[in-house]
């Protein structure tokens, strides 16, 4: 047989066996949507039960019966979908719940699967569980080869508030060379009761410019005013992200004490620095940043002189004044907070 | 016909099969590369982290998500605008506006957004960042402070999304058609990659379904079901083939150069930097996708255009051959635009993969393949009818051209079934397998004709839509 030959046998027998493998895919749905009618309606039987439970009307042996062959798994879904819409008793019941029926050692048991998506799915289901044995098991997927198992466990571990030092979070999760995800975000705020003083640590360490900036967010939404002096020496950082990023904390903590920093930052060579300043005095209402707004309605960058005229707007009368002054001129500064006005007007 | 045995049939014969090879050869390369995209999407999707349900997403993101403008571009669309800008305002998403263009429209597109949304005339202060016609005025709602429609000049869809960038302030944008018929959790699934690697990803595509056939009401889809007639059916295939199969896997290799004008999430920085949608091109799309890749790899940036599979938004097929050939010749004249308009970036170390593959694929399956094609439809059999080719050469070119293309159509359709499963029942699967083997006994090359009519008007610089 030639080549030529080759190419029709090889496309006759490929497309023959799609074609078989689609119709036996057909018939497989055929079975899966009867299981999954079958799962609806024991959903539908076990939501109220589940509920009722709850309140103490039906007993554990009642959801045992459901539990048997493939129900763990879909008693596993039911419950964890009921966990995210209640809270405080409910919540810790349910939990119970789980423990009692063995699916907690499901869960468990998974942690180990080979595939990362059973291991990631096992996370899911634990993440509410705060048990410590739990949480200890979880900790040990802080070192899984998958990043997304590690991001998972450390997410579900920070919820807890159980995840151990920040400096080990950073290295395990190789903040800022492997790991960039914004969840990192979400898991660091949740640090801020218990980890304060490390994440403050954590800015004069020799750690990726991307944990400096987590650890900023984080302590901007501390609420703790002890920390702005931790933040506004950040704005000497190099990385123009961590300057932004020393803003928009301040702006956050909205602290008159941010004004120093806030006025280096309307000097700072990077334009998005200068924006983020402009916008963190508009919402501190830092009234002594004036002048260097009207300076900055001339900047080169638009983004700056538009958020410069927006905070003078915003600072109120005074500003409200200079920018109107500024608007009766005839230049660069004069079209901005001319347009400004007339928008902000617009919108009265 | 020539004596067998004299010279000249000789040299006949020798040119015949040295055509018949080139064809062959282009055909088998361009069924190779989409073996290879069947394989490449199987791995993606097979690895592919687990979907989470809107609720966990929303756990998961909404204190983290990065806002969004929805760029929505309006033309003559008085019937549908309405109840499109209020799905869009009913999306699960933490921070966004909406930014409807309306771009010059004949008909009462604007009467009918001022009436519906009590609109009236505001002022937003905006620099002209990237190029498009005058704007004659903005509007915004007292109901809805997120929405603002922009009345402007006719300039096309390019200059009408430019005027979008320009007014919109948030980080990201999502450029859709007026008439796109979008999920609810579409910006909450498709922002996932930029959250997930925000400093490198610069543009993020999604799947696009076929909403013919299915039930829609108030802008949303009810019911999925699938169309009666064969021509919506036919493109049904060629939607799951082309986002399923090609997107996945191009995406999967970091070569990925189209991300569908129907809905796309870019960063706005990025789009600013290469100037925004080009005008003279009706491929728009794919040219932004080009001119990004090309940007960023001229100036040496870490970055990411990505691919979800997760079908996100819903679009109208046409249901006439002729409207199917307008669009088919259009797409085919917006590719070659593209591909000339960065012609240097073809197989060009300096560009990577992107010039190798990328660029590589579009010469062979966009720029080279519809007219050979063509010219294989008609001369491989002409040839062996007169005798001057073996049956082998006949009966490949029946392999490539048609037969092997069941393969690729059915075995997306087997992705979907494994992956996916949005088909709703075995009945539908059924048809839509018929369909795939269908389709490509006819269908795909009426297709190739549309494209080399497209090929036509591009080389006598037609410019209308």
């Amino acid at each position: 047989m030639n080549f030529l030959q080759l190419l029709w046998v090889v496309s006759v027998a490929l497309a023959a066996v799609s074609i078989v493998i689609m119709l036996a895919l057909t018939v497989r749905r055929v079975t899966l949507m009867r299981q999954r009618r079958h799962d609806t309606k024991i959903r539908a039987e076990l939501t109220p039960l589940i509920l009722r439970y709850l309140d103490g009307d039906v007993a554990l042996d009642v959801l045992r019966e459901y539990t048997r062959g493939q129900g763990s798994e879909l008693m596993g879904e039911l419950v964890a979908d009921l966990l995210y819409s209640v809270r405080g008793g409910d919540r810790e019941n349910l939990i119970e719940l789980l423990r009692r029926l063995g699916i907690i050692e499901l869960h468990l048991s998974a942690l180990q699967h080979r595939t990362a998506t059973k291991r990631a799915a096992a996370i899911f289901g634990l993440s509410l569980v705060d048990d410590p044995p739990v949480l200890d098991r979880i900790r040990d997927l802080l070192g899984d080869p998958d990043p997304d198992v590690r991001l998972l466990a450390a997410q579900a571990l920070s919820k807890h508030r159980a995840i151990g030092p920040v400096r080990v979070l950073v290295d395990k999760l190789q903040i800022g060379t492997v790991e960039n995800s914004r969840v990192l975000r979400t898991i660091f705020r949740n640090l801020t009761r218990k980890h304060t003083d490390e994440l403050v640590e954590l800015l004069d360490d020799d750690v990726p410019a991307a944990a400096k900036i987590l650890a900023i967010d984080a302590l901007g939404r501390s609420g703790n005013f002890a920390v702005i002096d931790a933040i506004s020496a950040m704005i000497a950082h190099d990385s123009e992200d961590v300057r932004v990023m020393t803003l928009r904390a301040l702006a956050e903590l909205e602290h008159p004490k941010a004004l120093p920093t806030v006025m280096r930052g309307l000097d700072d060579e990077h334009a998005a620095v200068r924006a983020t300043a402009a916008t963190c005095a508009g919402r501190i209402g830092l009234t002594d940043t004036i002048p260097l707004l009207l300076k900055r309605l001339d900047d080169n960058s638009w983004w700056v002189r538009l958020r410069s005229a927006e905070a003078l707007y915003k600072l109120g009368e005074t500003g409200i004044k200079r920018l109107r002054d500024s608007a009766s001129m005839s230049s660069e500064a004069a079209r901005v907070a001319g347009l400004v006005l007339a928008e902000k007007e617009s919108l009265a | 016909m020539t004596d067998p045995s004299a010279p000249a049939y000789a040299y006949l014969q020798a040119a015949a099969v040295l055509i018949s090879a080139i064809i062959i050869a282009l055909g088998f390369i361009q069924n190779l590369i989409y073996a290879v995209q069947l394989g490449i999407a199987y791995w993606a999707l097979r690895h592919r982290p687990p979907v989470s349900k809107v609720q966990r997403l929303w756990g998961l993101y909404s204190d983290i998500t990065m806002p969004i403008s929805l760029l929505v571009p309006a033309y003559n669309e008085e019937v549908s605008v309405v109840s499109s800008v209020r799905s869009l305002l009913a999306l699960h998403y933490p921070v966004f506006d909406i930014i409807v263009v309306n771009d010059g429209s004949q008909d009462g597109t604007l009467s009918a957004l001022i009436e519906a949304f009590e609109l009236r005339p505001i002022q937003r202060a905006y620099e002209q960042e990237v190029r498009h016609a005058p704007i004659r005025g903005i509007y915004g709602s007292p109901h809805h402070a997120d929405l603002i429609v922009v009345d402007k000049e006719n300039g096309g869809k390019s200059d009408a999304l430019n005027a979008g960038i320009n007014l919109s302030r948030r980080p990201l944008f999502c450029a859709m058609d007026a008439d796109s018929i979008v999920e609810s959790d579409a910006l909450l699934r498709t922002v996932q990659p930029f959250l997930e690697d925000p400093d490198r990803v610069a543009a993020v595509g999604a799947t696009i379904r076929v909403v013919n056939g299915c039930t829609v009401r108030e802008g949303r889809v009810m019911e999925l079901g699938l169309p009666k007639a064969m021509l919506p059916l036919f493109q049904i295939v060629e939607y799951l083939r082309a986002f399923l199969m090609a997107r996945i896997a191009w995406s999967e290799l970091r070569t990925l150069t189209l991300i569908s004008g129907a809905f796309g999430l870019f960063r706005r920085q990025v789009a600013v930097a290469v100037g925004g949608f080009s005008h003279d091109t009706v491929g728009e799309d794919l040219e932004l996708i080009l001119k990004i890749h090309r940007y960023m790899l001229e100036h040496r940036a870490d970055y990411l255009i990505s691919y979800i599979p997760e079908p996100v938004c819903w679009t109208e097929v046409p249901t006439t051959l002729g409207e199917l050939g307008r669009q088919r010749a259009r797409w085919q004249r917006g590719a070659l635009e593209a591909f000339f308009k960065h012609k240097r970036m073809l197989f060009n170390p300096r560009y990577g993969r992107v010039g190798m593959l990328g660029f590589g694929n579009i010469l062979i399956v966009d720029v080279i393949g519809p007219p050979i094609e063509l010219i294989g439809y008609f001369l491989i059999p002409a040839l062996w009818a007169l005798g001057l080719l073996s049956l082998a050469y006949f009966l490949a070119f029946l392999a490539l051209a048609f037969i092997f293309g069941v393969f690729v159509s059915v075995s997306s359709l087997i992705l979907e079934e494994l992956e996916l499963r949005r088909v709703p029942r075995p009945s539908d699967l059924l048809i839509l397998t018929g369909t795939a083997v269908l389709e490509n006994f006819g269908y795909r090359q009426i297709n190739n004709f549309w494209r080399v009519v497209g090929w036509w008007q591009f080389l006598r610089g037609a410019k209308s839509w």
